[in-house]
Parts: C-alpha cells; sequence; structure tokens
C-alpha cells in the first residue's frame, strides 16, 4: 500500500502569532510541517507523500495576509494568495504581475500563496523575486532577518518566512527592460519547464547592467552571474552569451525536457530581451 | 443545414446544473467497496497468492482470486485472451491478481496490501523489436503476433519503375489516452432471483451482457446492464474493465458493489490507441500521378487482444486513403508487448495511417514542385471508383468536395502579417476518408423500436448508450422531423438491455446513421398505426387525421389538436401501437473481409505559429470540411468535430502515455497533458458538406471519428511551411522544433557551430 492510501488522520493546528507557529514545529520536529494554501502540498499528497502527524496552518497568522506599502519596498505577506496579488495594482504592473498571472489556473491561484510558491522550491514567482531584488523577511526563532530570496535555499537552519519586500521600482524608461517568460508542456495549468526573467538597463557604451534569474523544472532558481557578467562587457557578444550561461546553469534531463533543452531556450528568451532590442541593425530579422 | 443551428439537447439542463446522476454517482443500501488489486510487475510468473491475511481483516467480505471465477476466467471482444484473475503469469501492470469487497475504501485498501503475492519478474518485452526477437518469451499460446494483415493490387516493383519521384518516411505515433472525465466504474446489485444488475458504463450493453455471462457462468437473461450516461469513452469503454470484478464480488457477498477506478488505476488498467510504427515509400511520375504506394505497419497492441486484430485491419484498409494508386501493397503486424493494452480510440487506426499517407503527399508534392492540394487532387478518387480495398462502396464524392474547401482555405493569408516578433506561422492542409461499421464479414445488426407508452408519449427505443456525444439530441431531432412532434411528445429509452431493442455498439461512427435507418424504416408502419387507432377511436376517416405538435390533428379543424396522444394512450393496450425493426449496418457486395461501404471525408487546414526562441507550437486556426451525409443535429455535429479537432490537437502536439519498462511514466492529468483553453484554436470552423449522389439512399453518416483524422497531417504541414522541418513523429515536441529552428539558422543570433551543445 502506498503512503497517499495510509490512513493517517495529521493533527491540524491553527496557530494565530509566528512565533507560536514556530514553537509548534520546533515541538513536533520531524514530524510536523508547515502548510499555507496546499495547493502543491495537496498535488505531493496525492501522488503518495503523506501528511506529517503535524500540520500547522498558518492562514490565521495575522498579518500574514495583507500587503503594506513602504518608502522604499512593498511589504507582501506571505499568506497572500496569488489572486489577492494580482488584484493589487502596486504589483499587477509589474513583471511579479505577469509572473503571477501564468502560474497554475483560477482555482489554484485562490488558494495558492506567495509563501508557498517561494517555500516548495522552483515556484515561478522566484526567477522574478531575484530579477526585481526582493528580500525574505524570516522569523529564525530568535528574531526577524531579511536575506535575498535566492539565498533562501541555502540558509543555515529553520526559518518561517513571513514577508516579501519588494522594491519599489522605478517607472521604467526606454533604457530599462523588465521581462518575466514562461515555458510550460502547454499554454496554461502546467508546471513550467523553465521560467526566466531580467531586470536590465543600457548603458551608452552597448553593456547592460541586469539581474537575470531563472528555474527550470525540479531545480533551484539560479542567480545568473557569469551571464550579468558578460552581458555588463561593451563588447559582448551572443556566443559569449550562450557560454557565460552555461557555466551559470547545467540543466539535468528530466522526464519531458532534456537539459540541453532548457540551457538553449533559456539562452533564446534572454537574448530575445538583451541582444536584439539592442542590436537592431545586427539582427532584427524576426522573420524572414 | 436544416435544423436550427441553436437546439437544447435533452440532457443539457441536468448536465450544466450538476443534476445528472452518473452511474458512478449511484449509492445503494449496504453497499460495500470493491478494488482489484494489479500486478506489480509487467511480466512475471506468479509463484504464489496467499489471500488468507486479507480475508481475516475485520470489514472485509470477500477477497476473490481466479479460483472464484465459477465460468471462463477471460474476457475480450473479439476473442478472450485477458484473464479476469490471473492464474500463473502476469503480462502488464494492469493486470488483475485479486479482488476485495469491504465496508470502505480504507479497509478495501489495506486488504489488497495484505494479499501476498510472490512473483518471479521475467524479461519485460517493451517494444515490438524485443517482442519480435527470435528468443522472446511467448506471451500468449500463438506467439507474440496478435495479427497480420494485407493488401495487395497491381506490381509494386512495375509501379515503382514508372516512377519518376519516390520518397520514403518511417513515422512514429504515440500511445493516447482517452481522457474522460468519469473514469471506469459503478455498482452492480445482487438481485432476488440471484441475478444481477450492473450499473456501469459501456458501449455495448448486450455484449458485456455476454461477457458477463461466460464469466459466470450464468443465463444473459439473469444480467441487465444499464449503461447510460456516461462520462466520456471514445472507445475506452467498449471492453469489459470493471464489470467482472462488481458482478463477482457482489454475487459472493450479496450486497451492491461500488467499483471505480481512481486516475491511477484507469491509466493502469484501460486501453489506449495503438503507438504505431509506420513506414511508406511512394512514388508518382512527373505529372504527380502516383503509381505505387507501399506501406509497413507495426502496431505496439500490449498484453492482450481486445479489438486490436480489427484496428490493424482499419489501418492497412485506410492506408490508401482517398487515392486509388494502381499498384499497393500493404502489411500491418499488431504484437503483442509487456505495455499497456491498446485497443479501440476514436479513428480505430485511421488516425496513425492517414498521419502518414498525407504526409507521403506532402513530401511527394514539395519533391515534384507541385502544391500538396494539387497533386491530392490529381490523385483523388472518382464518385464510383472501389474501395481502398478495391470493395464496391456507395458512390461518393465526399473526397472532391472536401478538397475544394481545404484547397480554398490553403489560400487564405496567414494571420499575423509578419507583425509579430519571434514567431512564423504556417499553414498546412490535409484530407482523409473513414469507413463507418465494422465492415464486411463482421455481426453489425441494428434496429430500434418505436412505441405509444401508457403515458401518451411516443417512444423511441434504441441499444446505443450516451457517452457526451450526444446521441439522445439525435434521436430527439429524427422522431421530431419525422413526426412533427414537440420535444415533449417524446420519451427517449437507451441504455438498459431490459428495456432496449438490440442496435449494436455505440461505436464506429455508427449511431446516427442507424437511427435514421430504423425510424425510415418504421415511420410508416408506426403513423399507420397512430392514425387508424385514433381513426377507431374517433369515429373518424384516418385520411382526415395527420400527425402534428401534441398528438393527432384533423385537417380542416381549428384548433387542429383533435386527440393527444395523452388521450389516445387512454383507449389502447400497452404494446397496441408498437413497431420493430431489424437490420444490418450496410456493406460491401464484394466478399472482402473489414472492407467498408458507407464512408465519411474529412479535410482539415490549419494555421500555426511556431515560437522560434522556445519552440512552442500553437494552431491559431482550425477549419473542417466534412462530408458525412446530411446533417441531423447541427450542434452535436459541430461539437463532434470540433471536439475531434481539440483531440487530434492534443495528439499532434502533446499527448503521450509515456512507459517505460512496461510501466507508465504518466500516471495523472500532472504529466499526461491534454490541451487547456488556452491551447485552442483562436478560430474554429466546421463545415458540413451535406450533398450526396444522386439516389444516395443512406441518409446521414456518422460523424463521431471524422474529426480526429486529417488533423495531426494538416498541423505538421503547417510546422513545414513555418520553419521548413517536417516532422515525423508525433506528438512534436517544442525540443524536436527548437532544433530544427536552430539547425535551420531562423534565429539571428544562431548559427549552429557557436552554440554549446545546439
Amino acid at each position: 500500500m502506498d503512503a497517499a492510501h495510509t490512513p493517517v488522520t495529521p493533527v491540524v493546528w491553527m496557530p494565530e502569532t509566528v512565533q507560536e507557529a514556530f514553537a509548534l514545529y520546533q515541538d513536533y520536529y520531524p514530524d510536523a510541517e508547515w502548510i499555507a494554501g496546499g495547493t502543491w502540498r495537496q498535488v505531493e499528497r496525492e501522488k503518495g507523500r503523506a501528511f506529517n502527524g503535524n500540520v500547522i496552518v498558518l492562514e490565521r497568522i495575522f498579518g500574514l495576509a495583507s500587503l503594506q506599502e513602504e518608502e522604499k519596498y512593498v511589504r507582501i505577506g506571505a499568506c497572500m494568495t496569488l489572486e489577492q496579488l494580482i488584484e493589487e495594482p502596486v504589483i499587477s504592473r509589474e513583471i511579479l504581475g505577469e509572473t503571477l498571472r501564468r502560474i497554475a489556473a483560477p482555482a489554484v491561484r485562490t488558494r495558492g500563496t506567495i509563501g508557498g510558491n517561494i517555500m516548495y522550491g522552483h515556484g515561478d514567482t522566484l526567477p522574478a523575486l531575484i530579477a526585481l531584488q526582493a528580500e525574505l523577511e524570516i522569523w529564525n526563532g530568535e528574531s526577524y532577518a531579511r536575506i535575498p530570496v535566492e539565498e533562501a535555499a541555502s540558509y543555515d537552519g529553520v526559518f518561517l518566512l513571513t514577508a516579501v519586500l519588494l522594491p519599489k521600482t522605478l517607472e521604467k524608461d526606454p533604457d530599462e527592460v523588465h521581462f518575466f517568460e514562461k515555458i510550460g508542456r502547454r499554454e496554461a495549468f502546467t508546471a513550467s519547464l523553465l521560467a526566466v526573467s531580467g531586470c536590465a538597463r543600457r548603458q551608452g557604451d552597448g553593456s547592460v547592467r541586469a539581474r537575470l534569474a531563472l528555474v527550470g523544472g525540479k531545480d533551484a532558481p539560479v542567480r545568473l552571474r557569469y551571464a550579468e557578467a558578460c552581458v555588463a562587457e561593451p563588447k559582448w557578444t551572443p556566443e559569449a552569451f550562450f557560454e557565460a550561461l552555461a557555466a551559470d546553469y547545467q540543466p539535468e534531463d528530466e522526464p519531458f525536457s532534456s537539459g540541453n533543452y532548457r540551457l538553449q531556450a533559456a539562452a533564446h528568451l534572454f537574448l530575445s530581451h538583451l541582444w536584439l532590442e539592442d542590436n537592431a541593425e545586427k539582427g532584427g530579422v524576426h522573420k524572414t | 443545414m436544416k435544423q436550427p443551428e441553436h437546439q437544447r439537447r435533452p440532457d443539457a439542463v441536468p448536465k450544466v446544473t450538476g443534476s445528472l446522476k452518473y452511474l458512478t454517482d449511484r449509492f445503494e443500501e449496504n453497499m460495500l467497496i470493491g478494488k482489484v488489486l494489479r500486478s506489480e510487475y509487467p511480466h512475471a510468473r506468479i509463484k504464489r497468492i496467499d489471500t488468507s491475511a486479507a480475508k481475516v481483516l475485520p470489514g472485509v467480505y470477500a477477497v476473490l482470486t481466479h479460483h472464484d471465477v465459477p465460468g471462463l476466467n477471460r474476457f475480450g471482444i473479439v476473442m478472450p485472451d485477458q484473464p479476469v484473475f490471473c492464474e500463473d503469469r502476469v503480462r502488464y501492470t494492469g493486470d488483475a491478481i485479486a479482488a476485495v469487497a469491504a465496508d470502505s475504501k480504507e479497509t478495501a485498501d489495506q486488504a489488497l496490501a495484505a494479499v501476498v503475492v510472490e512473483y518471479e519478474p521475467l524479461a519485460v518485452l517493451d517494444s515490438i523489436g524485443k517482442a519480435l526477437a527470435p528468443e522472446a518469451e511467448q506471451l500468449h499460446e500463438n506467439g507474440n503476433i496478435l495479427h497480420e494483415a494485407s493488401y495487395t493490387r497491381g506490381d509494386l516493383q512495375e509501379g515503382f519503375t514508372g516512377c519518376a519521384c519516390i520518397v520514403e518516411e518511417k513515422y512514429q505515433l504515440p500511445r493516447q489516452m482517452h481522457g474522460y472525465m468519469e473514469t471506469e466504474g459503478g455498482v452492480v446489485v445482487p438481485e432476488s432471483d440471484g441475478g444481477i444488475s450492473v450499473y456501469m458504463a459501456t458501449q455495448h450493453g448486450f455484449k458485456d451482457r455476454f461477457q458477463l455471462s461466460r464469466i459466470l457462468n450464468a443465463p444473459e437473461e439473469k444480467i441487465r446492464i444499464i449503461s447510460s450516461p456516461i462520462g466520456g469513452s471514445f472507445g475506452g469503454k467498449d471492453e469489459l474493465n470493471l464489470q467482472p470484478y462488481g458482478a463477482l464480488l457482489a454475487l459472493k457477498t450479496g450486497h451492491p458493489i461500488r467499483v471505480h477506478n481512481t486516475r491511477e488505476e484507469s491509466i493502469r488498467a484501460g486501453l489506449k490507441r495503438h503507438p504505431m510504427a509506420i513506414t511508406m515509400r511512394t512514388g508518382a511520375d512527373e505529372s504527380g500521378r502516383v503509381l505505387a504506394h507501399e506501406t509497413t505497419i507495426y502496431a505496439d497492441t500490449g498484453a492482450y487482444a481486445t479489438l486490436g486484430p480489427a484496428i490493424l485491419d482499419f489501418a492497412v484498409e485506410h492506408a490508401s486513403g482517398l487515392y486509388p494508386i494502381p499498384n499497393i501493397t500493404t502489411t500491418g503486424v499488431s504484437v503483442f508487448t509487456n505495455n499497456g493494452v491498446a485497443g479501440e480510440f476514436r479513428g480505430f487506426g485511421g488516425n496513425q495511417v492517414t498521419f502518414a499517407l498525407e504526409g507521403q503527399m506532402d513530401r511527394l508534392a514539395a519533391k515534384l514542385g507541385m502544391e500538396g492540394m494539387e497533386l491530392r487532387a490529381k490523385n483523388m478518387r472518382k464518385p464510383t471508383d472501389a474501395g481502398p480495398l478495391g470493395q464496391g462502396i456507395a458512390p461518393t464524392d465526399g473526397g472532391r468536395n472536401i478538397l475544394e474547401d481545404v484547397t480554398a482555405w490553403q489560400q487564405l493569408p496567414l494571420s499575423n502579417a509578419e507583425e509579430t516578433p519571434w514567431v512564423k506561422n504556417g499553414r498546412g492542409g490535409a484530407v482523409s476518408m473513414h469507413g463507418g461499421g465494422l465492415g464486411y464479414g463482421r455481426l453489425d445488426p441494428s434496429g430500434g423500436r418505436l412505441a405509444l407508452t401508457k403515458d401518451g408519449k411516443l417512444e423511441a427505443a434504441f441499444g446505443f448508450e450516451e457517452c457526451g456525444q450526444g446521441i439522445v439530441a439525435v434521436i430527439e431531432t429524427v422522431m421530431k422531423n419525422t413526426f412533427s412532434c414537440n420535444e415533449e411528445d417524446i420519451e427517449i429509452t437507451i441504455g438498459d438491455t431490459n428495456k432496449v431493442p438490440v442496435s449494436g455498439s455505440t461505436t464506429a461512427s455508427r449511431g446516427t446513421s442507424m437511427v435514421w435507418t430504423a425510424v425510415e424504416n418504421m415511420k410508416a408502419s408506426f403513423r399507420r398505426q397512430l392514425l387508424s387507432e385514433a381513426s377507431r377511436v374517433t369515429g373518424t376517416t384516418a385520411a382526415d387525421l395527420y400527425l402534428e405538435a401534441g398528438g393527432i390533428h384533423k385537417r380542416g379543424a381549428e384548433p387542429s389538436l383533435f386527440l393527444s396522444y395523452r388521450a389516445l394512450a387512454e383507449y389502447v393496450q400497452d404494446g397496441d401501437i408498437e413497431t420493430h425493426t431489424s437490420f444490418d449496418f450496410p456493406v460491401t457486395p464484394d466478399e472482402i473481409d473489414s472492407g467498408h461501404y458507407l464512408y465519411s471525408f474529412g479535410g482539415v487546414s490549419a494555421e500555426v505559429e511556431v515560437n522560434l526562441l522556445t519552440g512552442t507550437v500553437r494552431v491559431l486556426d482550425l477549419k473542417q470540411s466534412v462530408s458525412a451525409g446530411p446533417v441531423m443535429y447541427p450542434q452535436g455535429y459541430r461539437g463532434q468535430i470540433e471536439g475531434g479537432g481539440i483531440m487530434a490537437l492534443g495528439y499532434t502536439l502533446m499527448e503521450d502515455a509515456v512507459m517505460n519498462g512496461g510501466h507508465y511514466q504518466t500516471e495523472n492529468f500532472d504529466t499526461y497533458l491534454m490541451p487547456g483553453v488556452k491551447d485552442l484554436p483562436d478560430n474554429v470552423t466546421v463545415k458540413p458538406r451535406e450533398e450526396v449522389m444522386e439516389g444516395d439512399i443512406h441518409g446521414p453518416r456518422g460523424v463521431g471519428e471524422i474529426g480526429t483524422i486529417a488533423v495531426a497531417p494538416a498541423i505538421a504541414e503547417a510546422i513545414y511551411q513555418a520553419i521548413g522541418a517536417r516532422p515525423e513523429k508525433l506528438p512534436v515536441s517544442r525540443e524536436w522544433v527548437l532544433q530544427q529552428i536552430q539547425q535551420r539558422g531562423l534565429l539571428p543570433w544562431n548559427k549552429p557551430e557557436k552554440i554549446p551543445g545546439g
């Protein structure tokens, strides 16, 4: 009998403070897990990964489900649903809004949270948040801390994600490009094979100051530092970009896409934003 | 179209509001839950089965194995070769070993887990090549070849000698899943007379009754099959699935048994479309006249037969499609493997072979420097030409009619007008011909019954099933047209072997055709009976009476309604006004096994947009021209063609039930992807070509399958027109498309040699 069919009824805890949620987790660890919208967890459960004995529900915690605009950033509570965020003008007009609109289907977006999308490890929001230089507000059991999004996976110790701090981006000027692109196995309601994102500002000398990131298949998100360094050179070339990207990102083959496909497609998607627009006279051949 | 464009189907309101009860929604008092234990291995000997621990679990009522089958421990529509319960060997992971009945699903699951099965794994024959290797273990008594079929005419060698241009290609077709919303299941109720009532979906109630009687060693009269409504089937519920287990458990326990596959169980045990490898070599003279056509088909039929032989026959028949080529050799082999069972699926082997045939026509046309449609026109069949096996068929000009539409559509401008960056568009077209009915030499009876019920309804009874295709709307429409009545006057009886006449299977695009024929056969007698009884009851001469809404009307009277059907029913005994018909699906007069007589034709034009950055293909426009005689129910007709087109779009671009080592890799709809609403074309057109030849007496042909046939080759050609590469393997992967884009240097930066790994 697989685990999905094991008749286990977990104890469901509904704490009202971050500290209480954290303490419960520590008390029952390792037989405990936090849950927010539960949309991804439900799919995992269907596949045979049963719930732990103690499920700690985060949705009643005060302050995790609201959005506040500060002077330099927007604080997004980790338990805000994707749909709530789509409806926030300050979010929806940015590439994070585009990212959210392209996740799964309405039923999932109504339930699923931004915290869950980040913490399950390869959510589509990750590359956009990295590109936008977002930070995570976390509670580590003793204090609140702020860490860059790309450091969440390697953080030393247990933490509970409480908010996403999204810098208020300036109105785009013609030299500033923000983008998000996703490939799935169909147009919608599918796990992404690849999601890429970037924030780039071109300089007068042909170089590009960019923050680039991607998440592909079951890989952890990658901040593309070699690729960023490549395009920061005044005379960078697509060939050099391919090499830099390959140094940043070595994807494995997966059942429905090869690593090579994800690498090639990622390169094309980035170049379509970074290179051609800056070098229209070289390309411009969108069609023959 | 004669009918109003929008006409509410009889089952619309309950379906839309969710009030309709499907058979899997059924609940009975004292009902137990049945579950089936299926094999862990795709191929193994069974050394030992021990059910003792499972039997003593509290809440478990029965644990059955092959020892508990009173009759034939086998099923299969054509040849019963699939064990109800395996005795000493399993041949695929869907093979059943034991079944349990318990008071809850959880207890049933625990009982399954407590059944001990000791296996000795055997080499897994997970490909046609492995199954045909000389050293391969024999999966069945007669070896690993289920069926071979062939057709030859003319002299192939000589034909190729006269060719100025020859193309050869190997096409690979995937294992498509039906993907019905409702998985297999229902409830079996033991009756006080020792019989059973089986509330489970099937496409042929009487066939299920026959197969169950053989398994249960019980007379057919003791078995009642109630089988509609059905939440989708597409061929997938034609064969028995859970019925034997529900029936055996119900008889053993004396309780109603509910059995219902989870999606994983459905995928593991259920049928799929046959994966095929098809090699074609086709040659033409300089003018484009196709002279020689050689086809070799290998079908992976999985572990058991079901209708595998007939599907191979169908593919062999349709290998030359609409083109009366003088020199043809077609050979087909259907091979047993340890993969999932392949069987009945909308299109029935025509989809695979038409992808190859139409691919050949496009390759040939390109090589000859001709337009694809011009080559097709040059080789198109004439109205009185013989069928593809040389058999006489009902004269038809459907091929030329649909080709005319597709040819015109090919001239339409592409929709993007060169504006969108990073995409290339292309348009392609293809045509197809599809036989209806089961074919020469196969029992293919049909029939129906009309009666006035005690409640004053005009009852139309047929042994067909409603699986979402809209047969009830067809019946209602034909009745309204024939007897000028209202919906309220009609009572439709289907899907219950205790109540319906033999109409044959709800398969092979035969339902609409058979309903129309049956009513044509019965209408004069039924009308006469109604009018003469009305005349007798009212003392009015029958010549002054006629049928219209609500009942019998009298000429010249105001209001004209003279005697309602309800009033008439009060004056007659049950059965007084009743008429029956039985007949066979029309077949070719020539003794050519499996040859069809009535054909429908489908032409497709598809426009695609290929994303040069990612290899993603989107179908923007899908137009279908269909020649299948007069349209009976326009919405249903359009639904079948549009739905069939979308199903084929999935087949072309994303659907494949991948197997690895005899195990499904796509165990649910999160990995087995079908088109979602955003994958649908922006524009879908269905154009019925209703004209038939003068003197044609066959009325409407069914359209259940024709909308699925020519879509894949049309999309493949559209991809070629966009990027210059011809797909020969379905589904067309994004990865393959991107490789082709890179190899052709279609992006400004992608000089292939400069791309690491490119």
